[in-house]
This record gives structure tokens, sequence and C-alpha cells, in this order.
């Protein structure tokens, strides 16, 4: 806090207001003119912005900002802003979301069309203004979405998407092409948009979180965990140690059946029947490990604010060890014929480029972020949920094409392995849950966990009654899609699939 | 009696395509722990496309409706250009194997025609990969036929045959090992199987072979799928007949034709097997890399080529 203050001191003279909400998290207040000012402060200080969320009830946006296990909001009152989308890109994304959402404009915004809400939906209504009622009935716009145009000789357009000839969520990708070279990808989403942050407003605390469970399928127990931290960091509970090593044996076993899957995914892509056949063993007996300790092939209904809802270690600890054992020697084998065959490999190597600046840009995270040397692990930086109590190493890897973001995850599998075994020894017995107090009126906090995908942040305030007042969820898919489309770029048609299949975005992750 | 010789080259032909491409399918998924499909589920398959009504675009010509019975036909006659079975005595003027491979470039020429037709994307991507693929591998496919023809001393396989059963033991010679090699490449390249395309895969924007006939449905798309099986049987064809030529004589002339059908059939089987074996065994490849595989069946016809002149004469 020191150091903040001293460089708001120099930097803004007596225009803002710093203050500590609690261990690690303060709130700044400042003047919506500032917030060029503040992001460039406190991007030389080494905070990364992390998330922007808009309010209405008193029209302002936090800028939420990072930086290990510091996080800080910026607050900024007013309904018209500076875009600060030239000096971070990613903002762009955030700035178009608060556009369409609350009519908030930016001043200087590279890119103003809409993103989630589609072109369909009317001007003028603004569907998390406090105002707007959840049932009203909106009518068509039908206004036209304009693509960016790449003119020139010989550019084609391909339109793929949203009804893909796979059993996949849908996404639009417009790709503009001079042969099989891709010079252009944009990715039009938001077809799965549930209107979920409206539909958590009004709900009580435990009624959020099974929504919070539903919001993306493989990441269900991360999501509820993430708003578990929110809520718990609001009411100041601690979690009994117990329901701590439980959380996190779950985390990772969602780590492992996601990567597994991924993998499989990326075999599948390349015609290589034998690897997706393995992968998929491994990543089916993960699942079905999950559904014997818990019932449920997702991890769902075990997590709640304040502890678990349920115990689901007890007696199955042997069993968790024995099918780990099993799981990683498949996983391990497998990895190893795949890294071996050349033909495989020879289809990664060096496509889909994310370049370290655009990760940086584009705040790519997970393992395309690691894959792309950003050493960004929110299990380490926050040690959240008794993460700090292991070690954990984090893989990274300079390149960032598909063969690296593959290897992170090939790695990470193993890491979460070794994890869970350490966890398992060191079982802690006790009570599961604790009580959650009645949260103050206008308190809010943060939930930032590492999701299979990479960072989830969940931002939670509560309202009158003890009821959520305002719940904004930033997947890693959010992040990653951007990432994506800048990755492709320059690459051929026919390897699109593999590169976004090396990512494996979730759509309904970003369209809430 | 060559009329009647035909017609069973063309039962065989038409009838027993789609059964190989069952067996490479089971084999597939024999590989991947799992039990697959009936080997006979090709037919079932196409038994349902054929029952299903025919959706058609409103924008596409006459090209589009013509052209799956065009592609049938034309790969369906092409078949005829090997003898399945002969006899020792017998001489039917096949005709030119220069003939058969054109006779399949028409076919392949309306099916891209016609997947341009429809002005869908997918459809002008698969075209163009389609003709750029085989392009890369025509000359390869002539310089074998030219390897093998120069031996017999015509480009008809009936005298390729003949030359081969009357000279047995040649089987090892370098010339046919790489014509062999040669030839495998072109049927895996033309029959749109691994490592050039995979036919399994339901990600439009890296097919190939299954890009230009996405636009097809019901009796268009049976006539579409079974001509590519019988391509597909038309090239292992090749390969059992011209390096693996066995002649089963019996003293009645009934009983030996039906064996050496069964003979033929036994070894079509082995080598979808070889077929099958290979596609487990590799990823796909990188588009622009199959020239790179093309430049192999090319050098190795070429070799096999260069060896006639160097040695045979």
């Amino acid at each position: 806090m020191k150091i903040l203050q001293d460089a708001l001191d120099v930097d803004f003279n007596d225009n803002y207001r710093i203050t500590k909400i609690k261990e690690n998290r303060f709130l700044i207040n400042i003047d919506k003119e500032s917030v060029v000012k503040a992001y460039t402060l406190l991007k030389g200080l080494g905070y990364r912005l992390i998330s922007m969320v808009g309010m209405d009830r008193e029209e302002s946006i936090f800028y939420i900002f990072s930086c290990e296990k510091k996080v800080v909001f910026v607050k900024a009152l007013g309904n018209e802003f500076p875009s600060i989308a030239e000096h971070i890109p990613i903002a762009n994304f955030y700035e178009r979301e608060i556009c369409e959402m609350f009519g908030y404009e930016f001043i200087g915004s590279p890119d103003s069309r809409r993103w989630l809400l589609h072109n369909n939906w009317p001007k003028g209504l603004y569907p998390l203004k406090k105002d707007f009622p959840r049932s009203s009935k909106v009518p068509f716009a039908k206004e036209e979405y304009n693509f960016l145009k790449v003119e020139g000789e010989g550019v084609f357009e391909i339109p793929v998407g949203p009804v893909h000839a796979g059993i996949i969520e849908p996404g639009h990708f417009r790709f503009s092409v001079a042969g099989e070279y891709i010079i252009n990808l944009e990715a039009r989403l938001g077809y799965v948009h549930k209107g979920l942050e409206k539909l958590a407003e009004g709900m009580t605390i435990d009624h959020c979180n099974i929504l919070a469970e539903r919001i993306s399928g493989d990441e269900s127990f991360t999501n509820s965990l993430g708003f578990s931290l929110a809520v718990e960091e609001i009411c100041g509970v601690e979690v009994p140690k117990r329901a701590q090593q439980t959380r996190i044996i779950c985390a990772e076993l969602e780590r492992i059946f996601c990567h597994a899957g991924d993998i499989a995914g990326l075999c599948t892509d390349v015609g290589f029947g034998f690897g997706t056949a393995q992968m998929q063993l491994s990543r089916v007996w993960t699942q079905q490990l999950m559904e014997d300790i818990s019932g449920n092939r997702y991890l769902r209904t075990i997590n709640k604010p304040g502890g678990l809802r349920r115990e689901v270690l007890r007696g199955n600890e042997e069993l968790i060890m024995e099918q780990l054992d099993v799981i990683e020697k498949e996983f391990r084998d497998t990895c190893d014929i795949l890294l071996n065959k050349s033909g495989f490999v020879d289809r990664f190597v060096g496509i889909g480029i994310l370049k370290n600046q655009d990760a940086e840009a584009m705040n790519a995270v997970g393992p395309a972020g690691r894959g792309s040397g950003r050493k960004l692990d929110v299990r380490k930086d926050m040690g959240y949920s008794g993460y700090n109590n292991l070690e954990i190493s984090i893989f990274t890897l300079e390149k960032g094409d598909i063969y690296s973001r593959m290897v992170v995850k090939m790695k990470e599998v193993g890491e979460s392995i070794s994890l869970i075994r350490e966890v398992l020894q060191d079982l802690q017995g006790g009570e599961i849950a604790g009580d959650l107090p009645e949260a103050e009126i206008g308190s809010f906090g943060i939930g930032i966990t590492e999701a299979p995908r990479g960072e989830n942040l969940h931002f939670v305030m509560i309202g009158e009654g003890n009821i959520i007042e305002r719940y904004k969820v930033r997947t890693s898919s959010f992040c990653n899609w951007p990432a994506l489309c800048l990755a492709v770029n320059g690459n051929i048609v026919p390897d699109f699939p593999l590169i976004n299949k090396s990512f494996n975005l979730s759509y309904a992750g970003n369209d809430l | 009696m060559s009329v009647l010789y035909f017609v069973i080259q063309l039962i065989i032909a038409i009838g027993i395509a789609p059964f190989l491409t069952g067996i490479i399918k089971k084999l597939k998924a024999l590989s991947q722990h799992r039990i697959g499909i009936p080997l006979l589920q090709p037919y079932y398959d196409l038994a349902k496309l054929f029952k299903k009504d025919v959706v058609r675009s409103k924008t596409a010509s006459w090209i589009y409706t013509i052209a799956p019975y065009i592609y049938f036909s034309t790969t369906a006659v092409a078949c005829l250009f090997i003898p399945f079975f002969t006899l020792p005595g017998w001489s039917f003027k096949l005709g030119d194997a220069l003939l058969m491979a054109y006779l399949l470039a028409l076919g392949r020429f309306f099916i891209t025609l016609a997947a341009l037709d429809t002005g869908s994307t997918f459809g002008g991507m698969g075209s163009s990969r389609e003709v750029m693929v085989s392009v890369l591998m025509e000359p390869a496919l002539i310089l074998s036929i030219f390897a093998l023809g120069s031996i017999a001393g015509s480009t008809g396989f009936d005298s390729i045959l003949n030359n081969f059963v009357a000279n047995k033991g040649m089987i090892l010679e370098p010339i046919y090992i790489f014509t062999f090699i040669a030839l495998f490449i072109i049927l895996l390249a033309e029959t749109c199987r691994m490592p050039i395309d995979d036919p399994s895969t339901h990600l439009e924007l890296t097919m190939i072979h299954e890009a230009m006939i996405l636009e097809y449905s019901g009796r268009d798309l049976a006539l579409i799928e079974w001509a590519s099986s019988i391509k597909q049987f038309l090239f292992i064809s090749i390969l059992v007949r011209v390096f693996l030529p066995f002649v089963v004589y019996t003293e009645f002339g009934v009983l030996s034709i039906f064996l050496s059908i069964c003979v033929f059939l036994l070894l079509t089987v082995l080598v979808s097997l070889i077929v099958g074996f290979v596609e487990i065994n590799l990823a796909k490849l990188r588009l622009f890399k199959i020239s790179r595989l093309s430049i192999l069946a090319f050098t190795m016809s070429m070799m096999a080529a260069l060896t006639y002149f160097v040695s045979w004469r």
C-alpha cells in the first residue's frame, strides 16, 4: 500500500482516495478523466488489468487490476469515460460489453461495435441497468453487424458457423483469406448469451452458487469455487482446512479431465484415432472417479460459499490414489507415444503462434498464456484455498505455438496428479463448512481461480437483504477468444480447427 | 462371352466395394478399443440414403444434378479396364490404362464443378484442394502406368497382367517395388484417405473430398459415396492384380473362375487391411505438405521408369 500511495501522490496530487478494504485488496477512487493516468501508473507498478465491471446503482466502473496477491479496484464515477483500449487492447472488449449492457460511452474507443448482444438487440435498451425489468419483451432490431473488411485482389471471405458440422457450441467465424492463407479472422460470439449476470441479481447467495456452477459445463467446480471465494472474502470467513483440501482435489481433478479432453481433441483433429481413444480413456477414467466419489461427473453440488455442501473424500482416499496411478500411467505412456510420433508433432510445431506481446495485449491466461511465455498461474500468485501451502511449479514455453500449449497441458496434468497426492497424504479432519455471517450492504469481493482454461474472475457485490446486487464473471475464455483470433492470422484455413482446439475455449463461458 | 465377363466384373466391383470400406472402418475401430460398426454398415448407409429425399439447391444448375451420375458411371466403367480374374489362354482386349485414368478424371471434373455450382464456401474450398491433390498426383500415376506398360509393351492392364503371368518371379524386381510404392501413395491420395484427407472428419475447414459433397443429400449422396468406394476398390484391385497376380486353374472352367474370384477378393481384403493399418499409424498431413508425398510417389515412379531403360532392355 505504501508504494501504491507514494506513486499516486506523485501523479495525482490529492485527486484520489485510497482505502484498504481487506488484506491485499485496495480501492482507489479517482476522477473519470484520470483513468488513463491510473492505468499507466498501475501498469508501471507491475499490475495488469484483469477486468472492468460496470455498475448502475451508482453510475460507475470498477477497473480491476491485480499483481500477485494484490487486487486493486479503481473506481471512477460517471457514464462517459476515456477509452484505455489504445494502451491495452483487451480493454476494448470490456468497454464494448459495458457499452451495450449499461450504455456508458467510451471516448476514443477504436471499435464500438456490439460484442455479446447482437445487432438484433435494439439501441437504447441496456439490460444490466436496474430499471430494465428481467421479463421485458425485446423487439427485433434487424441491424447489420459490420465485419472488418479486407480488400484486395483475390481476397475472399469465408463465413463459418454459427452452426458447425460437429456437435459443438455456436459461434460465427469470418475469415478473410487469400488462397488458403488467413489474413484476418473475426470471431462473432454471443449466440448463447443467457443474461446470466442479470439473472443473478436478486438471488440469494446459495442460489447464485448453483447458477455459478452452471456457467460452463467443464468448469463447474472452479466457477463455483470462484464465486464462493468472492462471497467468503466479503463475509470475512476462513474456510475449514478440510474443505480447502477437498476443493483443491476437486479443482485438480477437473483440470486433469479437461486437459486430457483437449489433447484428445487435438488427436481427433489430425485424424490420429489412437491418440483420441487413449486420451479419452484418461478423461473418462477421471470423470468416473469424480462420479464415484461425488455422484456427479462434473463435480456439481459439492461446493458452497463457506465450505462444502457434503463430504466427498471420506472413505474414498484409497480409491483416488489407486485410480490416479492408473490414469497417470495411461496418460504418461500416451504422451510419450504422441510426442515421439513425428507426423503428429509436425502438425503442431510452428503453427498458430500467439506472440508474447499479443498474449500480453489480450491478457491471454491459462495454458494459452503460459505457452506464450507468460508466467501466470493464479494458484501460485494468489495462493487461494490453501494452494499457498503447496509447492506448485508453473510450466511455461516461449514459442506460443500449438505444440507449446499442448505440452504445457501435458505437464500440468502430471503436476495436478502430484498435487492431489500431496494433499491426500496430509488430509485434515474436522468441519467441512463454517457459518456465513450476513454481509454488509454494498460490500464487494472478488474470487479469482485458475480454471483449466486459465484465470476465472468472479466479482460479487451484496445488496440489501443479503442478496446479490451485482455479479460479474469474466472467464478465461473472454480474454482468450481475442487472443485466438490473433494467433490464427497468417496460418492456413485447414489449420484453424487445430489452433482453435489447442485453445479449446468455452462459448458458454464467454456469452454470459 | 465377353459381355458376360464384363457383367461379372461390374457386379463384383459395384457389389464388393462398400464392403472394403467397412473393413477399413472396422480395423480402425478395433485399434481404438471400439467394437465399431458392423462390416455391412456401408450397405445399410447406402440403403438409407437411397430412401431419403433429395434436397437440391435452387441456385444450382444441371451440372449439380448430373454430376453424381457421371461420377458413378465413369468410376464403374473404369473398373472394366482391370481384369479381376483371368484364366490361361484368355485374352480380352480391355482397353488402355490411360483411358481408365482419364475416365476417373472426368468423374472428378464433374464433381469439382458441381461443388462450385452451389456457390457454398466449403464446396469451393473442397474443389480447389481436390484439384490441387489430383494435379500433384497425376504425373506419378501416368508415369507408373508407363513404367509398367513399357515392360509389357502396351499400357493395357490385360497385357501388363499377361506379361506378369508369363514371367513368374518378377515380383521382386526393383521396378515393381518402385511402382508398388508409387501406386500405393496414389491409392491413398485418389481415395481421399489418410494422411491426405481424413474421411471421418467433421471439420468442414480441413476437408477435401467431404467438403465438395457437403451439399449433396439422399440418392445423390448415396451415388457419390458408392462411387467413392468403387474408386477405392478399383485402386486396391490394381495393386492386387498387378503385384499379386495369382491364378487358380482347375480342370473345370466354372470352378476355376469361382476360385480365382475368391482368391482375388481375399487379396483385396488383405490390401484394405494394409490401407487401414497405414491409416491407423499416420496423422493427417498439413495441406501444403501433401506435395512432399506426391514428390515421393513421383520419384518412385520415375525410378521405376529409369530402371526399365537402364536394365530391362
